[in-house]
């Protein structure tokens, strides 16, 4: 984690992301998250200094709260820079701090002198539990018709990567591997949880872990989600491999001269949480929401890929590739002209490119428009003359060019405004 | 354990074996370092070697009535200013290597001419053109100016020029200036035509994904916005007809526009420079049309030609004066931006879709 923020601050992202640009997409219900201007640094410190010490078990609890509040906020800045495994970063923070991951091996063992050998078997569950969720909301959301018989989109993407090293000219360029791919994929999604919950094949699939993330490390700008997913699947190992593993990290560090002196530290067999309910029905209720979230553009008519509407938030990864192009027309009722606005005035080129194809994005940048230019008493109107292209699909109007987007405002309703995808994309 | 594996293993290798009965190479089967050298052999190197021929002509038309500021060596001068404005036109579009380096298009056709700028650079006889202030105050907006802008007859005009000896001067530094940066352009391609054609990675420096950019970048901007829609009024509340490139000699505009537009036509369907002819190998539109699965009028490639060929007729259309067209009707040049801007639709989602290539151009020039 700490290393995820290091990258962030070492390629400037900080800077280029949240402070630089004029605008900023919210999220429904969290306008008021924006950056605070230099103070932005202030913030992606704190979360750096939170997950160091979770990491070292250094006061923890208040650390992995201030992490997730910290991580949650970067996040809500800018919706530009939405990514599954941050969302995944900050729900699992939020479990984390009902969790005593610091029970063992940690700081605050040193300074509490105690130490626990067992924690109740929940604990864990729990984090087991999340990953299911994530790879089995992720295999299904590939039951498409899209990704199962037209290998859309990695077709597009993998015959674009013909400049990789040895595969890139001829392996990546042959379309049963595209369906290979395609359907290893879902199939992988799928059984990994069951696979790594069952001790007979749960080596197996941790190499099937290890050999799908690096894969997929080396095809797509992904950032840090490999990562990440390989080490939270080593939660599903027995408690015996951890142990080994902290004796081998213990090991090494005395080899460096680091040895703690445990002889203080008073080893208690179990640890005995409080069974506190309110502790209990706040996870419960945590995965009852995580469980529904996913399926709720059900209560959206039309096809999902094509609106957007209920896709954010539900494991659907790399499953459409979207091309926009976006225009806004600023029609003044009063004195009847009209013209066009550049968008790159105002956005920079990642945030167009987002926008151009997100129905929310375009919504609020509509309202950022007719802000703009209205003046007292002369509201003006602002159109979108937009063209999407979904996974391969030929170019086709996207936004109604004749509604007033100033006028319409943003809510969970269905937005009306979005002309219908001309095809149909069967599944679940 | 092992059991597993094995069953595993053998489900693996049915499914493959299972596939590789149907094996198709469905990849673009282009190669790229023919395309990249088709564009430096039958583009780029051709365009550049004849704009610099004419750019030196001019210049030397410009030496001549430096020193004679007569009725004949203006408008030999002006004859010779159009023809190296007009093989310009082909020569804007590529933007790349040293031009880039040097913002070589900003400093020869940063249009409207900033009129007071040049007035104040004659009249200080100091300037310095790699200054970005001065972009709107050099190259051919302000040879344009300077040849026609001047005074209401030809006979004022060269009473400005025979009154001073700063006028004069200022026009010939001025071209020569164009005509030191364009050397360095064209001499540059000695060296770095090899590492243009051989950079055919998928990156966003690799010189494939530059040129389809600069491309996309010219069609929308230096054509598009610049001579059509910023003069049509498309991004204001009205019509600007300053904004008509070669505002001062008025009737070229139309040429202007033609010229450019019909090599944007032939970069995209891999025509050779000079001759029209179709060169053979790989081009812009044989590659999408490969990787386009329709066929007929509804295979990409064929459908940005077929709109192209559209608008290029509805700029024909169109009064030779863009400054005229304006006054009298500008819907009909709003008509003519509408045909255009359909292709910026298919060039930028479609296109740029298909050959999965990142758009990364920011605006540079601030308009």
């Amino acid at each position: 984690m700490c290393y995820s923020i290091i990258r962030f601050w070492l390629k400037g992202w900080i800077d280029e992301i949240y402070i630089q640009p004029e605008y900023h997409f919210s999220y429904y219900g969290f306008e008021w998250v924006k950056p605070i201007g230099e103070f932005t640094y202030l913030i992606f410190f704190l979360c750096f200094l939170s997950s160091l010490c979770v990491m070292i078990g250094l006061k923890y609890r208040a650390s992995i709260i201030i992490f997730f509040i910290s991580f949650t906020y970067i996040e809500l800045m800018d919706k530009t820079t939405y990514l599954n495994h941050y969302y995944f970063i900050s729900i699992l923070s939020f479990l984390l701090i009902f969790i005593p991951a610091n029970a063992r091996f940690s700081i605050d063992n040193y300074i509490d002198k105690k130490e626990f050998k067992k924690i109740s078997k929940w604990h864990v569950d729990a984090l087991k539990l999340l990953i299911t969720i994530v790879y089995l909301y992720a295999g299904i959301a590939k039951i498409n018709s899209d990704w199962l018989l037209e290998a859309m989109p990695l077709k597009i993407w993998l015959l674009s990567k013909y400049d990789l090293p040895v595969i890139g000219e001829t392996f990546l360029q042959m379309e049963w591997v595209h369906y290979a791919m395609s359907w290893g994929g879902m199939l992988y999604d799928l059984s990994i949880p069951f696979l790594l919950m069952i001790a007979k094949t749960r080596l197996l699939a941790f190499i099937l872990v290890i050999f799908f993330h690096v894969f997929t490390l080396i095809l797509f700008p992904i950032g840090m989600f490999p990562h990440i997913m390989i080490f939270s699947s080593m939660i599903f190992f027995s408690s015996s491999f951890h142990k080994k593993m902290i004796n081998f990290v213990k090991e090494f560090m005395s080899v460096l001269g680091l040895t703690i002196k445990s002889k203080k530290i008073k080893i208690l067999e179990d640890l005995k949480y409080k069974k506190d309910k309110l502790t209990i029905s706040v996870v419960m209720f945590f995965f009852l929401i995580q469980t529904i979230i996913p399926f709720r553009y059900q209560l959206y008519p039309g096809e999902l890929f094509w609106h957007e509407q209920g896709y954010r938030f539900s494991w659907r990864v790399m499953l459409i590739e979207k091309v926009g192009y976006t225009n806004f027309k600023v029609v003044d009722p009063l004195k009847g002209t009209s013209f066009m606005v550049n968008s790159s005035d105002y956005l920079t080129p990642f945030q167009v490119k987002q926008m151009s194809f997100q129905p929310d994005f375009i919504l609020e940048f509509s309202h950022f428009i007719g802000k703009k230019f209205s003046s007292e008493g002369n509201r003006v109107k602002v159109y979108a003359d937009s063209f999407v292209a979904l996974n391969g699909r030929p170019s086709q109007r996207f936004i109604d060019p004749t509604v007033d987007l100033y006028d319409e405002t943003e809510s969970f309703k269905n937005k009306k405004w979005i002309l219908p995808l001309n095809d149909e994309i069967k599944g679940i | 354990m092992k059991k597993v594996i094995i069953i595993f293993l053998l489900i693996l290798t049915t499914i493959i074996s299972c596939n590789e009965a149907s094996e198709e190479i469905s990849g673009p089967s282009y190669d790229r370092e023919t395309l990249l050298n088709n564009w430096y052999i039958h583009s780029i190197q051709p365009r550049l070697s004849e704009f610099k021929s004419k750019l030196d002509i001019m210049e030397a038309a410009s030496k001549e009535f430096e020193i004679k500021k007569d009725n004949s060596s203006l408008n030999s001068l002006r004859q010779k200013y159009i023809d190296a404005h007009m093989a310009w036109q082909r020569v804007e579009m590529i933007n790349i290597g040293k031009a880039e380096e040097i913002y070589y298009n900003s400093k020869m056709n940063v249009y409207p001419v900033n009129t007071a700028r040049v007035s104040a650079n004659i009249s200080s006889g100091t300037y310095d053109f790699n200054n970005a202030n001065n972009n709107a105050a050099q190259g051919f907006p302000t040879i344009d100016y300077m040849l026609y802008g001047l005074g209401e007859s030809d006979e004022k005009i060269i009473e400005v020029y025979t009154n001073d000896n700063n006028h004069a001067n200022y026009l010939t530094d001025v071209t020569e200036n164009m005509k030191n940066i364009t050397e360095d352009v064209v001499g540059s391609w000695e060296t770095y035509k090899n590492e243009f054609v051989s950079s055919t990675d998928n990156t966003a420096t690799s010189a494939f994904n530059v040129m389809v950019n600069d491309f996309l970048f010219y069609y929308e901007k230096g054509f598009r916005a610049n001579k059509i829609g910023i003069p049509g009024g498309v991004f204001s509340t009205g019509p600007i007809p300053e904004n008509v490139e070669g505002y001062y000699s008025r009737v070229n505009s139309k040429k202007y526009a033609i010229e450019a537009y019909k090599g944007i036509i032939e970069f995209y369907e891999g025509k050779e420079h000079g001759s029209g002819n179709y060169y053979s190998g790989a081009n812009l539109k044989s590659i999408i049309s490969d990787l386009d699965e329709n066929t007929g009028d509804n295979n990409l490639g064929n459908k940005i030609s077929n709109k192209m060929t559209i608008a290029l007729e509805k700029i024909n259309d169109l009064d030779d004066n863009f400054v005229s067209q304006i006054e009298t009707n500008n819907i009909k040049l709003l008509q003519t931006y509408d045909a255009i801007q359909e292709i910026v639709v298919l060039l930028k989602v479609d296109m740029l879709q298909l050959l999965s290539v990142t758009v990364d151009y920011i605006d540079a020039d601030g308009d």
